[in-house]
């Protein structure tokens, strides 16, 4: 559902006036939801979205910094996220720990999250509390301070992290082993969490540098949505923002991923009773033209009891025990994945032939116009039903502005997903759901090694 | 790595207190939304609440029978009666059913928790038709057809082997079994693999005869409806559901835990290891509720416990770990849970039984008290925002019998609490010498330390059921 564009950088550029876009989000057969987004770009670049909505006298506060595992190297692996950790551990005006402490004494939540392209901190507090909000953010966006002993007790945390997430959950595994095959040159090679030797090598120093390049602020975006007044939004902003000077520009990715010249295979051997698989299909970068008929095909295949795959792996067949399937659309041509689990007594060989035929079906013959139209409708209610809470509201706009450099973005979106023919659906699945482009990663149930042997 | 890697907080120290924090003032005219209840003729209580913002609509039909209710031997019918009311009615196909509430981009689906048993529909208002009548007809008129049953027991089944490839769940299965014996809240909500194959179509029939009755159901609609419709449209599809008497169960008392009773499962690839402990705590309608939340969210109940504080930021041992009280109608556990490196399983152990010692020995300071009331007053209308959280509340309540004043109350009965009585209900509800430990680990890496607890006894981690 993403857009790659060029990446706003507005430094310099005088504060805008406030301009409101009333858009509404679908036409007439698409219902009637529509939003109001501000845009405001101070003089040291950073860029404020602001979403009114009095529904509910809460707030939610996020910002949007434009860095993710993308941006490291070898050897920094992991480095966004473990920044992300290190920025709950002081700042000048708020003492190691004080952050989340503050915040839930005010009746609010917070936390924050790294991804590959972006790394996003956010609270959800009562709406009297925006000021709070703005005061802490900007505190720590200004002045992080981080002793050598909390770096130190928090890289064990992090390692901890990635014990749990990756070394010890088979999917985790999976999907690592998956992401390290997939992407050869291009930085989504490795997972956001880092490879543990780099955690462990990671310095003190290593991690000052990143926040220094990364977190400036023409290289972020804060979104506010909920219950507040605009204006007096912006008078917080101004008064925590405007002393922040702004960088030069961060460097941007250039690697470009080399086109894969025929399947991929790696096999997990893990103690486990059932065997499971993940395909992944390189797809282009969101907004591309190729990723709407993309998306209505994983409507189609995958979603809901109705849908090809679930039919024929789980309710004919009875190979499966769950399938899942998705286009991650990403800043960078991104990945179309599916995780199949076997069902006793059957195999993932037969698991796979299954899929693949259910995919080649999609390539030999246009799905009929119910069908487009259910992938149409299932597209409309998902977008729908993602706005019903402030922090929805604040990611969507937050992650188009961020990853597509434009929130407007958005707002273009049913128009894109209604144009869809049924050619289109066989044209991008012939061209990207193909063997030759594809890479598979199996799970090997090993048995435990008998006792005292 | 699709799975976003959030980030656990945590947080502590002295506090500079940059901004006032016990005055949320914003959350003091909080209104609730106004509720229009209705009873049918057969008993089915009707509530609705418009919700205005977005044009969606959610159903939400409780049954209060939940797993709870599982017969001896049959622990999973509660679960499986409910999933299988989508795979076929008198009048729709299971693949019929999917296809139309899958054509509107809609959901629908059907779970049992302990206490009561939920059919949920979630669809665009401009479906609402739609959705009212697949709701309508599978809770009226399933056809739990052998061929069905069969195809649902077996991926059950399998996808119950698969999930306990996953140390996070078989830490909880085997906690919960550890715990209470004989007692229903021992089983897996989905059941074990010998319960499901014992279970069959007179099992399904009998449960869904005896529990799925008007007088033993709300049905709750939440979104952007007018409630005089909803009313008309809900009795004219719901007043042929009869009613019925239904039976009452009665539940084995869970063993008495003493000392120290440590369970090891082996899974001889795991490098961390999962952590499970606790004993019986207390239901829901428990009149020590308002302290035990605060008492609770101090030591463990959120990213600025003292468990926190402790295990993670100070010792580095834990990327997350959480206390809390389960409350059923029948007395849940009380659990602390974390995961850690093999090699310091013990440390974290010894260091979160020791803040329950703390805990209850020293109680907690006004400080804490303050900030955790000033949490859940101010918090309190963040929990509204959504109408499947507006339902959710509001079901709460009278799944549980809390009285309608309950969520008028809610933080006035938050906010009297005294010091007085957390130390009390900390003295009186937690205890940490008679405790069950479960850990789910490499059980080379770990027996010998555990050891150092008491005797631990080593079950392959295929053995469990």
């Amino acid at each position: 559902m993403f857009r790659t564009g060029p990446i706003r950088k507005s430094v310099g550029s005088k504060l805008l006036f406030p301009i409101f876009l009333t858009i509404f989000l679908f036409s007439s057969s698409w219902g009637e939801v529509f939003f109001e987004v501000g845009k405001h770009v101070l003089d040291n670049g950073l860029t404020v979205l602001t979403v009114e909505d009095h529904s509910t006298p809460a707030i939610s506060y996020q910002v949007w910094y434009h860095v993710g595992s993308k941006n490291e190297r070898p050897g920094l692996t992991g480095i966004s996220h473990f920044l992300e950790h290190l920025m709950f551990k002081g700042s000048e005006n708020v003492k190691a720990e004080e952050h989340s402490k503050i915040i839930q004494a005010n009746g609010g939540v917070d936390n924050a999250w790294t991804w590959l392209d972006n790394t996003t901190y956010w609270e959800n507090l009562p709406s009297d509390k925006l000021d709070l909000a703005a005061f802490l953010e900007s505190d720590r966006q200004r002045s992080l301070s981080i002793s050598q002993e909390s770096f130190d007790s928090e890289k064990e945390v992090v390692k901890e992290e990635r014990r749990w997430r990756t070394d010890n959950d088979l999917y985790g595994a999976m999907f690592e082993q998956l992401q390290n095959l997939l992407w050869v040159a291009h930085p989504y090679h490795w997972e956001v969490i880092g490879f543990m030797s780099d955690i462990e090598a990671i310095t003190l120093e290593d991690v000052r540098e990143h926040y220094e390049r990364y977190y400036a602020p023409n290289n972020a975006t804060v979104v506010i949505s909920g219950d507040f007044k605009t204006e007096e939004a912006l008078n917080v902003i101004h008064k925590y923002y405007d002393d922040m000077p702004s960088q030069p520009p961060p460097p941007s990715v250039t690697t470009v991923e080399p086109e894969q010249l025929g399947e991929r295979r790696a096999d997990v051997h893990k103690i486990a009773q059932l065997p499971s698989f993940i395909v992944g299909y390189h797809i282009p970068e969101g907004g591309h033209p190729d990723i709407y008929p993309l998306e209505v095909a994983a409507r189609i295949l995958f979603t809901g009891q109705s849908s090809h795959v679930y039919q024929r792996l789980i309710y004919q067949d009875q190979i499966a025990t769950f399938v899942d399937g998705a286009a991650l659309t990403i800043e960078d041509p991104g990945l179309f994945y599916i995780l199949v689990g076997i069902q006793s007594g059957h195999t993932t060989e037969e698991g796979e032939k299954a899929l693949y035929e259910e995919i080649d079906k999609l390539k030999s013959e246009p799905v009929t116009e119910k069908e487009l139209q259910k992938a149409k409708n299932q597209l409309e209610a998902e977008f729908i039903f993602d706005l019903e809470s402030n922090s929805d509201k604040g990611e969507w706009v937050g992650y188009y502005e961020t990853i597509l450099g434009d929130y407007s973005i958005m707002f273009e979106e049913p128009a894109k997903y209604q144009a869809v023919t049924a050619e289109d659906v066989v044209r991008v699945c012939k061209r990207y759901l193909d063997k030759k482009n594809r890479t598979v990663v199996t799970l090997i149930p090993e048995s435990p090694p008998e006792p005292g042997t | 790595m699709t799975k976003r890697t959030h980030k656990i907080i945590v947080a502590l120290l002295a506090l500079t207190l940059l901004f006032n924090l016990g005055a949320t003032e914003a959350g003091e005219e909080i209104k609730l939304p106004p509720i229009k209840s209705k009873t049918l003729s057969n008993g089915l209580e009707v509530l609705v609440i418009e919700h205005h913002e977005l044009p969606v609509v959610a159903f939400r039909l409780v049954l209060k029978t939940g797993a709870a209710y599982d017969p001896e031997g049959k622990a999973g019918l509660a679960n499986l009666t409910a999933d299988l009311l989508r795979k076929g009615t008198k009048n729709r196909s299971a693949t019929e059913i999917a296809e139309a509430i899958d054509f509107v981009g809609g959901s629908l689906s059907a779970g049992a928790n302990r206490d009561a048993t939920f059919v949920t529909c979630k669809v665009l208002e401009k479906y609402f038709d739609t959705g009212l009548d697949l709701l309508a007809d599978v809770v009226l008129n399933p056809a739990f057809a052998e061929e069905e049953i069969d195809r649902l027991k077996g991926q059950t089944v399998s996808s119950l082997i698969q999930q306990k490839d996953d140390p996070n769940v078989v830490v909880r299965w085997e906690f919960n079994r550890q715990l209470f014996g004989e007692h229903p809240f021992a089983n897996p909500l989905v059941g074990t693999v010998k319960s499901l194959e014992s279970l069959n179509q007179d099992d399904i029939a009998r449960f869904y005869k005896s529990f799925y009755r008007p007088n033993n159901a709300i049905l709750c609609v939440v979104g952007d409806v007018k409630s005089k419709d909803v009313f008309k449209k809900v009795s004219r599809r719901f007043s042929v559901w009869k009613k019925g008497g239904f039976p009452k169960a009665s539940f084995p008392s869970p063993p008495p835990v003493s000392g120290y009773r440590i369970l090891l499962v082996d899974k001889p690839d795991l490098t961390q290891s999962n952590i499970k402990f606790g004993h019986l705590g207390v239901d829901r309608s428990n009149p020590d509720y308002f302290p035990l939340v605060l008492m609770n969210y101090i030591l463990g109940g959120s990213f600025v416990s003292r468990l926190v504080n402790v295990v993670r930021v100070e010792k580095g041992l834990t990327y997350g770990i959480w206390s809390w009280f389960e409350m059923n109608k029948q007395p849940g556990a009380f659990a602390v849970t974390t995961f850690t490196r093999n090699d310091s399983a013990l440390k974290a152990i010894e260091a979160s039984v020791q803040e329950l010692r703390r805990i209850r020995e020293g109680g907690v300071t006004e400080e804490e008290l303050k900030e955790a009331k000033s949490f859940y007053r101010g918090y309190f209308p963040l929990r509204f925002e959504t109408p499947e959280q507006i339902a959710t509340r509001i079901l709460e309540t009278k799944i549980y019998g809390l009285g309608k004043n309950y969520l008028r109350d809610y933080r006035k009965n938050m906010d009297k609490v005294t010091i007085e009585e957390v130390n009390r209900v900390a003295r009186k509800y937690i205890g940490p010498d008679n405790l069950v430990f479960v850990v789910v680990s490499k059980a080379e890496d770990v027996k010998s330390d555990l050891e150092k607890l008491g005797p631990v006894e080593v079950v392959p981690y295929t053995a469990i059921e």
